[in-house]
């Protein structure tokens, strides 16, 4: 069929271990022949409720680890939005509606891996609903980090593709494996918060052994100095302003638009995100798509559904947060234009995030993030 | 030493029960629990109908990611 395997299954499916729990099992429903009889009372994604669902049964512990895991509660997310709004209370705005509505589309259940495209890529079966064990990056991870880190990952954003692509054909679960992504550890942590993330040092232990590396630069930066990606990621892609704004100019016509200006950049900043897994005095740092008035749709729907506008300004505490955050960026390659020599990065101005990197819109907090003196030249 | 060697193949056999028992029953209970979704299943495997439907909703682009 053109388009995407939606909704049947294949017979070797119904012959295997989890074909034999029988679909009204998991699914509810009814095994009636009429259509509407049997879809009544029917639970789409029965892996749902509270980490695991019917998985749970024989997936206990997966099931207890995954309910706490970023991917399930989309802890990240939720910490951005709850610390912009402050001091509204969630329940004075539509944030609640706009959260079922539209962004909890990227929070994953196990089928919206293993089974089906994920929600916000409007779902249907993966493989006539054959379980995969290993989720296909493509079709799955893709469907959430698609237009930066699939983008940039496969050389379709950017200057290179990633060299573990690029020669290894590696997937993003080589590097980021079922225990990380089923797991947060503490849990309610944020990304660079989260214990257990894929480690470059994993597979290249003596690189990181500053002081003791044969390769000399990185002996010349000592250990927590830099991230790997500073000297070994090629330019990437941000988004400069709002995921998604209205275009209302017109009563009764309603536009939905992506203001976004592409950004292909190469910024080095602070990290003010120092964490046992992200040590690193400087990263490399992209773009957020958000303005002030990006939850500026909200207030107005406020006013046409409920008779009262919520908070002017609901993004109160814009300053709080920067736009300008610690990347993981997936454009590696061994030899780079700034590890060219020392002096491909020391003294280039361009490589580094400065003052007028940024506009006067901007939150306070990217202030904490710029280089007011970027590194001097080294003489030799 | 016969006393050790008949309890030896008494509990081999008795295992060997048990396993042959429990492992028909299991399949006996999976073929139950998929007839319980006959009807589901004669209609979802009918993969020509099944893709009428999907291409239809596949039409229907996908969603932007970040």
């Amino acid at each position: 069929m053109r388009g995407r395997d939606t909704y049947g299954v294949a017979k070797d499916f119904v012959e295997s271990e989890h074909g034999q729990i029988g679909c009204v099992n998991c699914h509810k429903g009814h095994n009636v022949g009429d259509k509407d009889e049997a879809h009544k009372d029917m639970t789409k994604d029965p892996s749902d409720e509270g980490g695991g669902g019917v998985c749970a049964e024989c997936h206990e512990d997966t099931a207890a680890s995954y309910k706490n895991a970023m991917h399930y509660k989309l802890t990240g997310i939720l910490d951005i939005v709850g610390t912009i709004t402050q001091p509204h209370k969630m329940g004075d705005t539509l944030l609640p509606a706009a959260w079922k509505l539209d962004c909890n589309d990227c929070h994953a259940s196990c089928g919206s891996c293993h089974v089906a495209w994920p929600e916000v890529a409007k779902g249907g079966l993966l493989d006539r609903h054959r379980f995969l064990k290993t989720p296909p990056m493509e079709k799955t991870c893709y469907a959430c980090h698609g237009s930066r880190f699939g983008g940039e990952y496969r050389g379709l954003l950017g200057a290179t593709a990633d060299v573990h692509y690029e020669k290894l054909q590696m997937v993003c679960a080589d590097c980021h494996t079922a225990n990380q992504l089923h797991g947060t550890k503490p849990a309610d942590s944020k990304r660079y918060y989260d214990t257990e993330t894929a480690r470059c040092e994993s597979c290249h232990p003596d690189a990181a052994k500053s002081g003791k590396s044969r390769i000399a630069m990185h002996n010349a930066h000592p250990d927590g100095t830099l991230a790997c990606a500073v000297c070994h990621a090629n330019e990437y892609f941000n988004c400069a302003n709002c995921h998604v704004s209205l275009d209302i100019k017109e009563a009764g016509k309603i536009k939905v638009i992506f203001p976004s200006d592409p950004l292909v950049t190469f910024k080095i900043g602070k990290n003010i995100d120092i964490t046992p897994n992200n040590p690193y005095k400087y990263n490399l740092v992209r773009h957020t798509p958000a303005k002030k008035d990006s939850l500026a749709s909200l207030t107005y729907f406020q006013a046409v559904l409920t008779g009262s506008p919520g908070p002017k300004d609901l993004i109160a505490n814009y300053d709080a947060l920067p736009t300008w955050n610690s990347a993981s960026v997936h454009s590696i390659q061994r030899k780079t234009k700034q590890n060219q020599s020392c002096n491909a990065c020391h003294g280039q101005k361009e490589l580094f995030l400065t003052k007028t990197d940024l506009v006067p819109e901007d939150p306070k907090a990217n202030q904490k993030i710029i280089f007011n003196k970027i590194p001097a030249p080294v003489k030799k | 030493m016969m006393i050790g060697k008949k309890k030896l193949t008494l509990t081999s056999a008795a295992l060997l029960g048990l396993a042959c028992t429990f492992g028909i029953a299991g399949t006996v209970s999976a073929q139950a629990e998929a007839a319980s979704s006959s009807e589901c299943i004669k209609c979802h495997t009918d993969l020509d109908q099944m893709d009428a439907f999907g291409a239809a909703a596949a039409s229907s682009s996908a969603g932007i990611a970040g």
